[in-house]
């Protein structure tokens, strides 16, 4: 993945254009509060069918590094909310990275409500429904290596598991520190209104109140291009069964408004306001946030004999220039899969035309390129990180309208962006400085008269 | 003497007007007393924002007297711009003596834009990279070369676009500098919002005073620190340089 970078040019010692690579996720997944036993941190079956869009991510982005957010609803207090989110999260860790080792500690260190062994071991008595161990035989960790088994499989049926170094902090800090972590209640998707927060805080309503918040329950896991490189010491983030105080220090100035009931109700992503934590905010944010999509401009790839041109510095290619409104589909294609999306509407700002598609028929499927139709001209365009990014939003609820805007090409051939004709510029350019034009060849004459000076 | 005046547009820097305008060496339009405003309005002669008016001197050809039948030589000012990066990974730690390739798109002073390179690079022990040319730059793309050979994805790709650095007190320029320290300070200028969050996430990691912190809300003076902060940062200010 190349970045642009704006930079000045300088003849003056010192200096310098600062350029750092942006930590930036390509794609995230979530698995919902449904997929977790009732206020716990036991993983239930039916979560197998969404581990599959997750593998299928996993094969289609080789190397890249994974994180684990887990998420509380907004009651309770914000202590017990963060490590019960960081439990959650860990669950899901230990399923992923197949570490019995940490279900173990899940079970023998319960957490107020989140105790496996609750209602007469519960956990155990529906794994062992789950296994079909009637007889109950299966020691504990043998119980959960099966259990494991049984919900991290591909879609063929196949046992999936990561190693570590899958992962962000690549397991160099042995509690997960970069790996998995809790936000608690800081990072919620929807803030109720004031009056459907008193509405629903009777002791009466807990059920109807539990059912809203659902949506707020989850565990979202980012994922990173395969070279980002992140110092564990320094992440921002407490472990998962760290309190609240490193959370705090990454608090939008804001955050006291953001996390209160206001007049009316805010909803992610129309309601951008839900997020008290600006360093979960900018990575959900960048994988998520409609209007970071819609920024996105597509270019052609680049005739297939000219040079590779680096891309214009934000004037138009002129292979690629708008032209009148036509017919625009985006076909999307993986693995013999192909979906023709239709463009449901175009506004134009300037020279560039955004369509918007209806992205649900493509759910699900993984692609690494798409072609963008308009006419009878394909257009081939690498669009797939952003795709996938797309296809996997943050919810499965969540209706998959985006905005994708991009620059169309004028048929019939795009122009090369360069004249072929050589141009005499000379590679030791780039090795040394100029050497002044004035001045002739070695060593300056004995007794030389210079002028202006 | 008389001067023309020059609108700045997107991408141009003052090297580049300079050379349109056959001067070799920038200084001699930015030192002008013509120009006495602009250089209050701005601290870096490469960064500046479109619409700024440049006063360009009308050249006075130089004349010498010296005697015939000898050698003389004539040694003009200015000389080659440099585009000078510092690349760092996610974790702030440097691209330190990482191998790669370096392209950039070139003008000749009379000519079409043309392709230099890819020539094999390697950047310095705190990640720099530089690039020399009497010619004009363009933009151009380092490509670090994976350090594991099967993994392709484990370098990095760096695209620069030459004179679209902005003042470091328009929305552009602070925009292009955040980004370039790894802020997502937005995809494109429609998003202010994006700007201001951003900003928030570098006033923090700086510790600019709380009292200090804001955006865009009028009071220019009181976000001084943190725009001397960021271009300085970002490296194209250098002490002495501030914002006053």
């Amino acid at each position: 993945m190349a970045d642009d970078f704006a930079v000045a040019p300088t003849d003056v010692a010192a200096e310098r254009n600062q350029i750092r690579r942006p930590l930036k996720p390509f794609a995230s997944w979530q698995l919902d509060d449904a997929h977790f036993a009732f206020d716990s941190s036991v993983l239930l079956p039916s979560m197998t069918p969404e581990l599959v869009s997750l593998i299928g991510l996993v094969r289609a982005s080789p190397g890249a590094k994974l994180s684990v957010f887990g998420h509380a609803d907004t009651t309770g207090n914000d202590e017990y909310n963060k490590v019960l989110s960081g439990r959650r999260a860990l669950a899901l860790f230990a399923l992923l990275t197949r570490r019995v080792d940490l279900w173990e500690f899940l079970f023998t260190n319960p957490h107020g409500g989140d105790d496996w062994r609750k209602s007469d071991n519960f956990a155990l008595r529906l794994m062992r429904d789950a296994v079909e161990d009637k007889t109950g035989a299966l020691p504990r960790t043998a119980l959960f290596e099966k259990f494991m088994t049984l919900l991290a499989k591909d879609a063929s049926g196949a046992p999936f598991g990561l190693p570590k170094t899958s992962f962000l902090g690549k397991g160099a800090d042995a509690k997960g520190k970069a790996d998995v972590q809790g936000c608690g209640e800081f990072n919620p998707l929807l803030m109720f209104s004031k009056a459907e927060q008193q509405a629903l805080s009777a002791a009466n309503k807990k059920t109807e109140r539990d059912k809203v918040q659902e949506v707020n329950r989850r565990v979202t896991v980012f994922f990173f291009p395969a070279d980002t490189q992140v110092t564990v010491s320094t992440w921002p983030c407490p472990r998962a069964l760290e309190g609240t105080t490193d959370c705090r220090k990454r608090f939008w100035s804001d955050h006291v408004q953001r996390r209160t009931f206001g007049e009316r109700r805010r909803e992610q992503p129309t309601a951008e306001d839900t997020f008290a934590c600006r360093f979960y905010d900018r990575l959900a944010r960048e994988t998520a946030d409609p209007g970071n999509i819609e920024a996105t401009l597509f270019h052609a790839a680049p005739p297939a004999r000219a040079p590779a041109p680096p891309r214009g510095r934000g004037i138009r290619d002129p292979g690629l220039v708008a032209a009148p409104t036509a017919e625009t589909k985006l076909i999307a294609a993986a693995q013999g899969t192909r979906v023709e999306i239709p463009s449901r509407a175009v506004k134009t700002q300037g020279e560039d035309e955004h369509h918007e598609f209806d992205l649900r028929p493509a759910l699900g499927l993984i692609s690494l390129e798409a072609t963008l139709e308009r006419g009878t001209v394909p257009h081939t365009t690498a669009v797939g990180v952003d795709l996938i990014g797309l296809l996997l939003p943050s919810r499965a609820a969540t209706v998959l309208r985006r905005t994708l805007g991009f620059l169309i090409p004028e048929p019939p051939t795009p122009t090369p962006l360069f004249v072929p004709e050589p141009v005499p510029i000379e590679f030791e350019d780039l090795d040394r400085p100029f050497a002044n034009p004035f001045e002739p060849e070695g060593p300056p004459p004995e007794g030389r008269d210079v002028a202006n000076g | 003497m008389t001067t023309k005046d020059h609108v700045v547009a997107r991408g141009e820097y003052l090297a580049l007007i300079a050379n349109r305008n056959g001067f070799r060496d920038y200084r001699s339009i930015w030192n002008d007393p013509a120009n006495a405003e602009l250089r209050k309005l701005r601290t870096n002669p490469q960064s500046l924002a479109p619409g700024d008016v440049v006063r360009i001197p009308v050249i006075d050809p130089g004349t010498f007297a010296r005697a015939t039948n000898q050698t003389h030589l004539i040694t003009a000012g200015g000389g080659p711009m440099r585009i000078e990066l510092r690349l760092d990974d996610q974790s702030h730690a440097p691209f330190a003596t990482r191998n790669g390739q370096l392209t950039v798109t070139l003008r000749p002073n009379s000519g079409t834009a043309g392709v230099a390179g890819p020539v094999p690079r390697q950047t310095g022990s705190a990640g720099e990279l530089a690039a020399n040319s009497t010619s004009e730059f363009v933009d151009g793309e380092f490509k670090i070369t994976p350090l594991d050979p099967a993994n392709a994805s484990s370098g990095a790709t760096f695209r620069f676009l030459v004179g679209e650095l902005e003042p470091v007190d328009t929305p552009r320029g602070m925009r292009a500098r955040l980004s370039n320290l790894g802020y997502f300070a937005g995809a494109s200028d429609k998003d202010a919002d994006q700007l201001e969050w951003a900003m928030e996430e570098f006033q923090a990691d700086e510790k600019i005073p709380k009292a200090q912190r804001g955006f865009f809300n009028g009071e220019r003076g009181r976000l001084l620190p943190t725009l001397n902060a960021l271009g300085k940062k970002h490296g194209d200010m250098l002490p002495g340089e501030e914002l006053k």
